[in-house]
């Protein structure tokens, strides 16, 4: 740990790893927790794996793979989207093939790449101590906007997560605000890549909200806790992997994956003890009137 | 007068099974209908063609004398079972907050993508609204600890916030008790007072003593005054026997 924090104030490489863990965890914070209480993880993994296949390409024709993510991300938000918005039977084998298909079509990319072979492990597993300046700016763009896209639309949004006949009583048009979701959780995957890598970006996107959702009611606060502590988390798993050269992400993810279990089992026997006091007390309890 | 809600030959079905056929329904501003009939005989798909929810295959629907979509602003609809999961993060407050969302809004097309916000007017007619139906001490409760009647008046102050000239209701005692029915609907009396009422029931009965007239759906619509509701009326309905039994609940008043 403390070789980890002499090496920060040394190594620039380091400095810009923190730097995109910190922006990576702004969207994890945000979009994660209308991940987590709107239940469409399965979603959010079939977006992120099938964006290997725009990754490949970008590989392939030699623009940045980060561009290609963007748009494999959004291309696959907005068909998976319309799969679920239009297409309701067979939603979920849909979705799975979209996933599969995707990251088939990206390992075809890579493999067929012209003079330097890409480094697959990376875009699976993500490779923070490789980030270079020009995606730091791309990510805080990318953080922006998602921000001024929450902050103008964040009540259509609660709305249509949490139900969407009243959204639609309301004149809220339910499927393009959908849409824009999963276009946000697009970018969110994007964002994550270069810290876990594709095949873990799920895991970070949802477990910080989730452990949030244990302890606070509100979505705002959610989003705010979820932040700080994928900020604390992605930090600390770098810092753990550090010393012994274990890979960054999967520690992050590690890290974060005892979180979930421990304030889960925690969160769990808090209520319990809560309800058993109600029982013992029953004038705490406040039935119909 | 015109009606406040026309229904003209309106037909509706799913995938070739056919729901409604050929319904007249003329509602007039202050009225309070009870809507019945057995179980999918169509009641909730009725109401769902009146939110504009649903299009008819034929026929023609008018709400305020327009098409329903366009008058959903002046509508409060309370469902039969909440759409939402009872685990989701978000107060009771907040929830009869969103019953006001979008109101304010630019009527063109770009209204639907206006930024909107809580703004202190919000705050006060959530408060009212929660208020009128006797829950303004579970405002900052979280919706997932509500018991059912709990449940049903924050939804019914949802519809209430605002302030819909008409207000409509798919069995909104389904899931509560009988003491609690009776205190629902003595409010809806009120209600009555200063917004038409539209209320899906399947107790026949119970529901004769509060609105002013009775619509049997069973695929077609016949229309009562509720002192004509009859073993007959009944037994043609639900299209089998059927013992009426006259009875009272008995909710303390």
């Amino acid at each position: 740990m403390q070789g980890f924090f002499s090496a920060l104030m040394q190594h620039e490489f380091l400095q810009s790893a923190v730097a995109a863990a910190l922006l990576a965890s702004i969207g994890c914070g945000v979009v994660g927790t209308y991940v987590v209480v709107k239940r469409i993880a399965f979603i959010a993994g079939g977006i992120a794996h099938s964006v290997l296949g725009g990754m490949g390409a970008a590989v392939y024709y030699g623009f940045d793979p980060l561009h290609g993510a963007l748009l494999a991300a959004i291309f696959s938000a907005l068909l998976i989207g319309w799969v679920r918005l239009n297409w309701r039977v067979q939603e979920d084998t849909l979705i799975g093939a979209l996933w599969a298909i995707g990251m088939a079509v990206g390992v075809m990319f890579i493999a067929k790449a012209p003079g330097y072979q890409a480094d697959l492990m990376s875009y699976l597993f993500g490779n923070i101590l490789l980030v270079p300046d020009e995606s730091l700016f791309f990510m805080l763009a990318l953080d922006i906007m998602l921000l001024i896209v929450v902050g103008a639309y964040h009540r259509q949004f609660l709305a249509v997560v949490f139900d969407e006949e009243l959204a639609r009583l309301r004149g809220i048009p339910v499927g393009v605000f959908y849409l824009l979701l999963l276009v946000l959780v697009a970018v969110t995957v994007v964002l994550l890549i270069q810290v876990v890598g594709l095949i873990l970006v799920l895991a970070l996107l949802t477990l910080p909200a989730a452990i949030a959702g244990h302890y606070v009611h509100s979505l705002g606060r959610m989003m705010l806790i979820a932040t700080l502590l994928g900020m604390l988390l992605s930090v600390t798993g770098l810092a753990v992997s550090y010393t012994p050269d274990l890979p960054a992400g999967p520690a992050i993810i590690l890290l974060a994956g005892a979180a979930y279990v421990v304030s889960a089992v925690w969160s769990q026997w808090l209520r319990r003890r809560r309800s058993q006091r109600s029982l013992i007390r029953p004038s705490a309890v406040e039935g119909d009137r | 007068m015109n009606p406040i809600i026309n229904l003209q030959g309106v037909e509706f079905a799913y995938d070739n099974l056919p729901i409604l056929s050929g319904i007249d329904l003329q509602v007039m501003e202050g009225e309070f209908l009870g809507i019945v009939g057995p179980n999918a005989g169509g009641k909730s798909t009725l109401l769902k063609l009146i939110l504009g929810f649903l299009e008819p295959l034929k026929g023609r629907i008018q709400v305020l004398g327009q098409p329903p979509a366009e008058a959903r602003r002046c509508l409060g609809y309370v469902p039969q079972y909440p759409s939402f999961s009872r685990d989701f993060s978000i107060t009771v407050e907040q929830v009869v907050q969103l019953g006001l969302l979008g109101l304010n809004r630019p009527r063109a097309w770009y209204g639907a993508f206006w930024p909107c916000r809580v703004s202190g007017s919000d705050r006060d007619a959530a408060r009212q609204a929660l208020a009128e139906v006797e829950a303004e001490d579970i405002a900052t409760r979280q919706i997932g600890s509500l018991s059912g009647g709990q449940l049903q008046r924050v939804l019914l102050a949802r519809a209430l916030a605002s302030r819909p000239r008409i207000l409509i209701l798919d069995e909104p005692t389904a899931n509560i008790d009988q003491r609690l029915e009776g205190e629902i609907f003595d409010l809806l009396k009120r209600l009555n007072s200063r917004m038409t009422i539209l209320v899906v029931s399947h107790d026949v009965a119970f529901i004769s003593r509060y609105v002013t007239r009775v619509a049997c759906i069973n695929r077609t619509l016949f229309c009562h005054h509720t002192d004509d509701i009859d073993g007959q009326v009944i037994q043609d309905l639900y299209g089998e026997h059927v013992r009426m039994i006259a009875h009272s609940h008995n909710h303390g008043h």
